[in-house]
């Protein structure tokens, strides 16, 4: 059995040591907002925070992330108030949304750790892949979060 | 345009107080696909719309959520009629099982695209008859209760008004008398020129909190009592087979329940050569996902490789290069091609190369199927409900009228999501193992096992004049032909592979030859957003404006000189004017254009881009001007020319399918490299070249097509390196 903090919750689970951290959020606890689109930590949709620092699970052994703080999406805010969601729905960023969580987990740890990012930060730090082409809208609305903060 | 269903449209009145209830013993989410239609406290006008006791409306549409606005221009369709603000109708999913029990109740008056999820236009009128019809009805029943004319009376934010004696009665209150209502004729829909809300107005997507909080359940989200995983390995070459497969060196592995090989039945969009796919594959089941995953890859699994085991794209590519010295289907012969070649001041020649290319969804293709001895449940994130509620029935051999479609979210579609494998694959897993079965195809065979944008080769010749126009042109193409491969007895024109080289291009050229071979190898070819020979095309116009001394833009003028549609010089128009085009640049940066004509959309793009010395690309911003004659949901088209170009731009780059021994080599996103938001340029979309009229095309795929020859166009300018094929990583840019 393996320990889990996730979003301030405990969580014991019955899986695999070798098991990634994505397919125990997703399988074994049921938060399905993380999402699988690689497997091979290319894409950035399975992103989480463990102690605070963006983390692609799907190459994360569960056993290693048995001490950490995790926050998945449905963790972000309370109840979606964090000013990126907002600004998702205001700015109509998603399309088909399956990206989304993952972007916005990046996204999150970048403002929190850097309020005032550069586009070159941006292109850093939030690489996720979009297929369906959100990219211009994502960029806009992370510097207006970051403009908006800073009021 | 009004089509021709129009008097046939019948509006069948159900009053209904109450209906519906749950059956026991499902999870809630099974409810809503099982009700017998209406909900409880529902009142329907009709299978299309129903109003509650409160007064909410409620649209069912027939279109999936995959977030391409389709659903946000249905809800406006019928907001302009209904005189309601679109944000107070709420979407719910119509029920693909009800539609065959009562005959086509949405499809019959939709039409064959009714549940197709790429667009909406088909359903435009159709839905807006709904709402002028519910509109009159539930005024007809206020005149009635307040013995007044029903031209007095108005509808707005969901309630009738009388304005001479200020009274009121929402819709709530209304609705059941207003089902009664049969109306001595049906409504005019509003013209263009008389919305107030199409067009006028952008709706944002109804949902969009759920693709920001997690709460979002697409296909691959869902989870039913009881359910198990399956992880799957499929042949991995065409007409390979299953020789055998050792389950005793994973059986014992945690959670794992069963491996099998699967064996479905054959799918009648699948052609022969295709089918070991579906016949040969090898599953585990386990009880959860990531243990099914990691005993498939350990199972030690013997494929015959199957007879086209030595296929690989250097061998195709020899056989295409042949067929371009044969003559081919003819599919264009005007004027006198070979005298006006004869008599050329300049003959321009160029042979074209297009890849294969994968839709790279980021939600991988799964489906979730419950098969029992009397009903078969399915979760699917597809893009055609239609077929999916048939290949299941095929599958678990129940009639369609026992399959039930519950409504996910999905995550990208492009094409790729039209056939439905995976429905057929995990309706045959459930009825092997008894329990509901949640099947996911890895990303790698994803990108293996995927039905592929067609490739081309195409020699172009041009002839011109000493007044350096073209008098002449010849085109050969060689694709991968869609048609042939379904139908190995396929002669004819295969419009997909050819357009816009001689269907969907107003260029006028006098004696056009154009000639047509068809295709087939060892991989599947299918639907893919904005697939065509749109690249070829526009990038050897402007080999022959090169050629000729002339600007591309005065080219296009020139060869659009005479075109019916006044759409096309004015998008041409607005888009080197909104692009500055022919503005100065340094050296190694300059601008390309191309525009392309796909599905009723002119859609034209200026690309501005440099090309370091060393030969590193950078787009810095695509132009984008278009003519669907009405904007539906003005931020809606902007995304989604916004989210076109990225698409196109990424296959440009870095996207390239190939073969070799018989496989597919690519697997994932470290060689299929899709585009990142570093190098996303800025895109802007401009809406002057919009011509009105009748028409109201869809402008998701439009976008697409240009981006490449407007790309290779600008690299040709910037370097002097004329770009003959894509993905760019293939080619040196260097220059100095």
């Amino acid at each position: 059995m393996t320990t889990l903090k996730i979003n301030g919750k405990i969580y014991e689970v019955d899986a695999e040591p070798d098991t990634p951290l994505l397919w125990v959020i997703r399988d074994h606890i049921g938060l399905t907002g993380t999402k699988y689109g690689c497997g091979i930590a290319q894409c950035g949709a399975c992103t989480v925070h463990v102690n605070g620092d963006a983390t692609r699970s799907c190459q994360l052994p569960v056993q290693d992330a048995a001490s950490a703080q995790i926050t998945t999406i449905e963790g972000l805010s309370p109840d979606s108030t964090h000013i990126l969601q907002q600004l998702w729905v205001e700015m109509s960023v998603p399309q088909c949304g399956y990206c989304q969580s993952g972007m916005l987990m990046a996204a999150a740890a970048l403002l929190k750790n850097n309020p005032k990012p550069t586009d070159e930060d941006i292109d850093t730090y939030v690489d996720n892949i979009c297929r369906c082409g959100t990219y211009q809208r994502i960029r806009a609305a992370i510097h207006r979060a970051a403009d908006e903060a800073a009021v | 345009m009004r089509s021709a269903n129009m008097d046939r449209r019948q509006f069948i009145v159900t009053a209904v107080a109450m209906g519906g209830g749950l059956a026991i013993g499902l999870a809630p989410q099974h409810a809503r696909a099982d009700a017998a239609n209406p909900g409880a406290g529902e009142v329907e006008l009709n299978a299309w719309l129903a109003i509650t006791v409160d007064g909410a409306v409620i649209l069912r549409t027939p279109k999936g959520e995959a977030g391409n606005g389709t659903n946000s221009s249905m809800v406006m369709y019928l907001s302009e009629e209904l005189g309601c603000d679109p944000t107070q109708v709420r979407l719910e999913a119509a029920q693909v099982n009800r539609d065959f029990r009562e005959d086509g109740v949405y499809s019959a008056q939709g039409g064959h695209e009714t549940w197709f999820a790429g667009r909406s236009n088909e359903l435009r009128e159709l839905v807006q008859q709904v709402g002028a019809s519910a509109r009159e009805r539930l005024k007809a029943a206020a005149a009635a209760q307040w013995r007044v004319p029903a031209a007095e009376l108005v509808s707005k934010d969901r309630a009738i008004l009388h304005p001479a004696t200020g009274r009121t009665l929402g819709y709530g209150a209304l609705a059941a008398a207003a089902a009664a209502v049969v109306l001595t004729q049906e409504p005019a829909i509003k013209t263009p020129d008389q919305w107030t809300l199409l067009g006028k107005t952008s709706v944002r997507q109804l949902n969009a909190l759920s693709k920001v909080n997690g709460s979002g359940i697409y296909g691959i989200d869902v989870r039913v009592p009881g359910m198990l995983y399956a992880a799957i390995a499929h042949a991995p070459s065409q007409g390979a087979s299953l020789r055998s497969f050792n389950p005793s060196a994973v059986e014992k592995m945690p959670g794992v329940v069963k491996v099998l090989a699967l064996g479905t039945g054959a799918d009648r969009s699948t052609p022969a050569t295709f089918q070991s796919r579906l016949r040969h594959a090898v599953v585990v089941v386990a009880d959860h996902y990531w243990a099914a995953r990691k005993a498939i890859d350990a199972l030690p699994i013997d494929w015959d490789e199957g007879p086209l085991a030595q296929a690989s794209s250097e061998g195709y590519r020899e056989q295409y290069l042949a067929k371009l010295d044969l003559p081919g289907k003819v599919a264009l012969n005007t004027g006198d091609n070979a005298a006006a070649m004869q008599g050329a001041t300049r003959v321009v020649e160029a042979v074209y190369e297009s890849p294969y290319l994968e839709h790279a969804p980021m939600e991988p293709l799964n489906a979730t199927a419950h098969v029992t001895a009397d009903r078969v449940d399915l979760w699917v994130s597809t893009q055609q409900q239609e077929t999916a509620r048939r290949v299941a029935a095929e599958e678990s051999g129940l009639g369609e009228d026992k399959v039930f479609l519950h409504p996910v979210m999905v995550g990208g579609q492009f094409g790729r999501r039209n056939h439905n494998d995976e429905t057929r694959q995990a309706v045959a897993i459930a009825k092997a193992v008894g329990r509901p079965v949640k099947l996911i195809w890895s990303r790698e065979e994803m990108t293996r096992q995927g039905r592929y944008r067609p490739n081309a080769v195409t020699k172009f010749r041009a002839a011109l004049g000493a007044d350096g126009l073209p008098n002449a042109w010849f085109v050969r193409q060689v694709s991968h032909s869609f048609q042939l491969q379904q139908d190995p007895s396929f002669d004819g024109f295969d419009v997909i592979a050819m357009r816009p080289l001689s269907t969907e291009n107003a260029y006028m050229i006098d004696n056009s030859l154009i000639e047509f071979h068809a295709m087939v190898t060892n991989v599947m070819a299918h639907s893919f957003r904005g697939s065509g020979s749109g690249f070829q095309l526009e990038s050897f116009i402007d080999e022959i404006a090169h050629a000729g001394g002339k600007d591309p833009v005065e080219l296009r003028r020139w060869l659009l000189r005479n075109a019916k549609d006044p759409g096309w010089l004015r998008v041409l128009n607005e888009v080197a004017e909104k692009s500055e085009w022919g503005k100065p640049l340094p050296r190694g940066r300059a601008q390309g254009m191309a525009m392309v004509l796909d599905h009723g959309n002119i859609n034209a793009q200026v690309a501005e881009v440099s090309v370091s010395p060393e030969g590193v690309v950078k787009v810095h911003s695509i132009d984008v001007a278009f003519d669907c004659g009405h904007v539906i949901n003005p931020d809606g088209v902007r995304a989604q020319m916004e989210g076109g170009i990225l698409f196109g731009l990424s296959n440009t780059l870095r996207e390239e399918i190939t073969i070799d021994k018989g496989r597919v080599v690519q697997g994932n996103f470290d060689d299929y490299p899709l585009l990142r938001i570093a190098e996303a340029p800025v895109v802007r979309v401009h809406f002057g070249g919009n011509t009105g009229g009748d028409k109201c095309e869809p402008c998701g795929e439009a976008p697409v097509p240009p981006v490449t020859p407007a790309v290779c166009n600008a690299i040709f300018r910037a370097t002097g390196k004329r770009i003959r094929s894509f993905p760019l990583s293939k080619h040196d840019l260097s220059w100095a």
